[in-house]
């Protein structure tokens, strides 16, 4: 389990993240959403050590992550938005790093390159962005870690790509497996995240389960206009609105909608989601 | 349960992984260095020729130069090729997240730039210039033999070298060669111009010449700062 308590962070002087406090649990894919610049990436990279906290603390299985343990880092894999080149095959880059991560597995590794239809012989510095990074993704998934954390991973990818991310993450990522992801593209992971969480500049205005937002709000498909809607959007063939859930009623909840509602009611949902 | 400083599987895994990636990256660099003295007999024998003057051979004067020049280059530059990659957000990350605790990570970076890289191309240098010399007698001065170098002085100065040249590695964010080769440049124009400052109030200018082992003590002092630099640097580092 991630403990962050009061957890801050910035830039010289300038604060990034200020009193953080959540916990994040085993065997759940956290979709980490949040305009640009409001810390996503700062936040990952201190769960991973590669960053210190400036206050509060972070807690990882009960180790402090910038300490860089061995045994924390084989339980961890990062992937960082930018992905470098490397003058070797994928298979080769898999086989050779691969081996610092106990629970690695090849086999692993060359089917969800199948999936990603990339071919494993390929040298990985003549690969496109895209391809690169659906290299680096089943790595990551491949290591069997108990926390892998991605930030922006269906960046760059093509249309059909981001299908099959969701297919490879749905199928490869281990039952007590914990994943992080980042993104500001929810469309892209929507239907695998879950729970969400969005951070807002220098605080989290939600982590909850889907199950838990579809509880306390409610989202709407109806074209017919009520009063009392947190948000409200035209989309193809009607509209979305958000309200606060009075009746226990459940909806499906769209990730998008649901982000420029608290985005736009941060006090109240809030409020709504801490009763 | 694993060690979580020091556990020798583990640091034998890594150290292979991290040699063979040095190799990669300063392997050529090796060979061409310690191939110098073979291109400095065919630049010799091609720049004598070319005048008309038959009865050639080479300097010891200019072998030895060569030899400072090329040397201090090399141990100051593999460093930064192998490990300058550790300051870079992408492949920074790649390396510090690897699964081996800092001490193993740190002995690793010390035992290839600082030991072997620099042992292989001494090695490979002075065995071409011997058999360069051993073909050619009559061309070539074997720096080796000729040397007035002792071996103290072939041990400290290398690695008080190659140690400034990690240190450079880590504490420049970019033209890491540049700056750290003139940030080696001017520390040894002031240092140069401390000594004399010393030895111009003592009134005893044999000071330089004599008391070489006050200046081992120095550089292996510099050494010992400059490890200790990289250790806390590495063990410190932020992305």
């Amino acid at each position: 389990m991630i403990s962050i308590e009061n957890l801050g962070f910035s830039y010289g002087e300038k604060p990034v993240l200020k009193n953080i406090t959540m916990t994040l649990e085993e065997g759940k894919i956290y979709g980490l959403l949040g305009e640009n610049g409001v810390g996503k990436t700062t936040l990952l990279t201190l769960l991973c050590g590669l960053k210190n906290v400036k206050t509060g603390s972070i807690d990882v299985d009960g180790h402090v992550p910038y300490k860089r343990e061995p045994s924390f880092l084989s339980d961890l894999y990062y992937l960082s938005d930018e992905v470098p080149e490397v003058n070797m095959k994928a298979t080769d880059y898999a086989k050779n790093y691969g081996k610092f991560w106990e629970k690695f597995d090849i086999t692993k590794f060359q089917e969800i390159m199948g999936i990603f239809e990339n071919d494993p012989e390929q040298k990985m510095n003549r690969m496109s962005f895209g391809q690169l990074k659906k290299t680096y993704i089943s790595f990551a998934l491949a290591c069997n870690c108990k926390y892998i954390f991605m930030d922006e991973p269906t960046n760059g990818l093509d249309i059909p790509s981001k299908a099959q991310f969701r297919k490879a993450v749905t199928k490869y990522t281990g039952e007590d497996s914990t994943l992080l992801i980042s993104t500001h593209q929810v469309r892209d992971l929507e239907n695998i995240i879950d729970p969400i969480i969005i951070l807002d500049r220098q605080d989290v205005l939600l982590n909850a389960s889907i199950a838990e937002i579809s509880e306390k709000l409610y989202f709407d498909y109806s074209n017919e206009r009520k009063d009392g809607a947190l948000y409200s959007e035209m989309i193809p063939g009607g509209s979305i609105q958000v309200y606060p859930n009075t009746s226990g009623e459940e909806s499906k909840v769209n990730i998008e909608a649901l982000f420029n509602t608290v985005h736009l009611h941060k006090e109240l949902v809030k409020g709504i989601f801490h009763k | 349960m694993e060690n979580s400083c020091f556990n020798i599987g583990r640091f034998r895994r890594y150290f292979v992984h991290d040699f063979l990636r040095c190799m990669k990256k300063a392997g050529l660099a090796t060979l061409l260095c310690g191939l110098v003295p073979i291109f400095t007999l065919i630049m010799s024998a091609w720049i004598f020729t070319s005048i008309g003057l038959h009865d050639w051979h080479t300097d010891l004067f200019m072998n030895e130069a060569i030899a400072a020049i090329v040397s201090v280059l090399y141990f100051l530059m593999v460093p930064i090729a192998c490990y300058g990659d550790l300051t870079d957000r992408r492949k920074g990350a790649q390396y510090l997240m690897l699964p081996a605790s800092h001490i193993e990570k740190w002995t690793g970076m010390i035992l290839n730039s600082i030991i072997i890289l620099p042992l292989v191309f001494s090695a490979l240098y002075i065995g071409t210039d011997a058999l360069c010399c051993a073909l050619l007698p009559k061309r070539c001065h074997d720096i080796l033999i000729s040397s007035r170098a002792n071996g103290l002085a072939l041990f400290f100065l290398p690695t008080m070298v190659s140690a400034a040249g990690l240190a450079g590695a880590l504490l420049f964010k970019n033209r890491k060669g540049a700056k750290t080769f003139i940030t080696c440049a001017v520390s040894f124009i002031v240092l140069c111009m401390i000594i004399i400052t010393i030895a111009k109030k003592a009134d005893n200018w044999l000071i330089i010449g004599t008391e070489t082992e006050a200046w081992y003590i120095f550089q292996a002092f510099c050494t010992l700062c400059l490890l200790a630099y990289t250790y806390i640097k590495t063990k410190k580092i932020e992305l």
